[in-house]
């Protein structure tokens, strides 16, 4: 949430900027809860594979002229299997030690995005990454966004609630059971993996060429923990409440720019605000708003 | 040939550090099941308390030192008390408690912008420089090398050869067991953040003295903290010494072959690896 709104005159203009940034957190928090709601793999890397989406599209698109679109998909599927990649520690690492590599995981790309600099231009960042001529303006890509999170949405929404998606919280509520029972546990989060990879790393794309400019702090621990706060309000193991969880995350931190703070308090006070709503669903409710599950049940 | 050597004091002053980092995450680790990353968040508070009552508020120096040390101490202990100790009642495992310190890491982080402000800091402190088989060495330096050894020493006798240590390792390993026979595990976990966040004062005089501070240094400092005792092994002292040696070694030689900027990815690289290779570290014992 490290992209201020600058230069928004009208509220309407405001709100539609709002409204991409929600679109695009709600895919990062859908695609996080897959993983670890309801496959209960903890994969605190999952801002790592954005930003490894947001950088493929961002070089593409602008150092290469593709299209957005073959950006876009290449995003996708580069991160799909840099996803793969992670997924194969959880084959014999299990639990908060699997979330302690994934976090390395993150450390990785992060000290790769800042010294990779030939391509990725270090902490620089890389700015003025273009949009699509027909997604100029904020409004088409609002529409953009839009199309995708709603299609995201839907699909994830039938997968969870099919076969495949019930032998996914086999896995995560006893894994020996779902073993015994002749569950392929690691195909399946293997699978589980690779569809959340895919998913982030095309919202990672949507980011870089909506906000127009990324550096390698723009996927660090902040996000990683809007991707938990999200998850943690809307609840552990449902859609629909991860949707609810992130719209209640902006309504509940966006007002705070309209308040008459200096500027730079603003960032740490938005940061400790969520902080402490995120201890207080640990502490209190752990399955979050609408959850079904607990992280470790 | 000089260069070399002074790589080499370079390595061992930064692995100083490390340990000092380390072993305050192992000492809690290994009593209380704690991956305590908010350690570094702890380290950069009282950094940034000890420079402000040296700098701003001009205090003398062994005032400031004992304000930090007290900083951290109460820092440590009311993370301990207001969020480790309810999630315990809720039976939580590992990952309540790594959510919950990643949050109380970024809250350090943020609570130093909003107090200190973003800019970075400086405490211009100097001391004599000593030429030591060529490298050049300051007073701060080798007292630094001196705390770390003495520090280690008696963390090492605290937990073999009293009382406490005995409850210490009782309570790390089976809980309930421990609680039957009428030891307070509450008291001792208490303890033992107490202890360990003391050490963060120290770790945090030494590397506001030494080196600037900004406001994002809690998170490097877990991450270096955490890089050297996963490396040992997360629950072994020993493990925190030869964890904060290697790291550094990696640095100072990705420093020499590569060059400075480096530093860190390599740092990360040989974490990642530890973790796919060897999650329980050198010296780790396996735990279920």
């Amino acid at each position: 949430m490290a992209f201020l709104a600058d230069g928004l005159v009208s509220m309407d203009a405001y709100l539609i900027h709002l409204g991409s940034l929600i679109g695009i957190y709600i895919l990062m928090s859908l695609s996080f809860n897959l993983v670890v709601g309801y496959t209960g793999l903890l994969n605190l890397g999952h801002v790592g594979l954005m930003g490894i989406g947001a950088y493929v599209s961002a070089i593409l698109v602008k150092n290469f002229h593709l299209p957005f679109a073959l950006g876009l998909l290449a995003a996708g599927l580069l991160t799909m299997c840099v996803a793969g990649i992670l997924a194969l520690p959880a084959k014999k690492i299990k639990g908060d030690y699997y979330a302690l590599v994934t976090l390395g995981f993150l450390f990785v790309v992060f000290a790769v995005l800042v010294n990779g600099e030939s391509v990725t231009r270090g902490t620089l960042g890389i700015p003025g990454i273009p949009r699509p001529e027909m997604f100029l303006s904020n409004s088409m890509y609002l529409l953009l966004v839009a199309c995708i999170t709603a299609t995201t949405f839907l699909f994830l929404d039938r997968l969870v609630h099919s076969p495949f998606g019930r032998a996914l919280e086999a896995v995560r509520d006893d894994e020996e059971v779902a073993q015994m029972l002749g569950k392929p546990v690691f195909k399946l989060k293997l699978i589980a993996m690779m569809i959340s990879g895919f998913i982030v790393g095309m919202a990672g794309a949507l980011l870089a060429h909506f906000v127009q400019f990324i550096a390698p702090n723009s996927f660090w621990l902040d996000l990683l923990v809007s991707a938990l706060s999200g998850m943690m309000i809307g609840g552990v193991a449902s859609m629909r409440g991860t949707v609810v969880g992130v719209v209640i995350l902006f309504a509940l931190l966006e007002p705070l720019r309209f308040l008459s703070f200096p500027s730079s308090l603003i960032g740490p006070l938005r940061l400790m605000i969520m902080m402490c709503l995120l201890l207080f669903i640990i502490l209190r409710r752990p399955r979050g708003l609408m959850g079904r599950a607990e992280l470790e049940s | 040939m000089d260069v070399f050597v002074e790589l080499v004091f370079h390595g061992l002053i930064a692995a100083c550090i490390y340990a000092l980092l380390a072993s305050g995450l192992v000492f809690i680790y290994s009593t209380t099941r704690v991956f305590h990353l908010a350690h570094g968040g702890v380290i950069a508070l009282s950094a940034y308390a000890f420079w402000f009552t040296t700098s701003v508020l001009s205090w003398n120096i062994v005032l400031s030192a004992l304000m930090a040390i007290v900083t951290s101490t109460v820092l440590g202990l009311v993370m301990n008390e207001l969020v480790y100790e309810p999630l315990r009642r809720r039976n939580s495992k590992g990952l309540g408690y790594l959510i919950a310190t990643i949050a109380l890491l970024m809250i350090s982080g943020a609570l130093i912008i909003a107090i200190f402000g973003g800019q970075n800091q400086s405490l211009g402190f100097s001391s004599q420089v000593h030429v030591i088989v060529g490298a050049h060495v300051t007073t701060l330096q080798l007292l630094l090398m001196a705390t770390t050894v003495v520090i280690f020493f008696l963390l090492h006798l605290l937990s073999t050869h009293t009382r406490f240590g005995k409850t210490m390792r009782a309570t790390a390993d089976n809980e309930v067991v421990a609680s039957v026979l009428g030891i307070d595990t509450r008291q001792i976990r208490r303890l033992t953040f107490a202890l360990g966040s003391a050490l963060a004062g120290v770790a945090a005089i030494f590397y506001a003295l030494e080196f600037n501070l900004d406001p994002n240094m809690g998170v490097m400092m877990a991450i270096k903290g955490f890089t050297a005792a996963v490396i040992g092994g997360p629950g072994s002292m020993t493990g925190a010494i030869v964890g904060s040696l290697l790291l550094s070694g990696v640095e100072q030689a990705s420093v020499w072959y590569l060059g400075s900027s480096w530093r860190n990815a390599m740092a990360f690289t040989l974490l990642f690896i530890f973790l796919l290779m060897k999650p329980h570290g050198l010296f780790g014992r396996r735990f279920s």
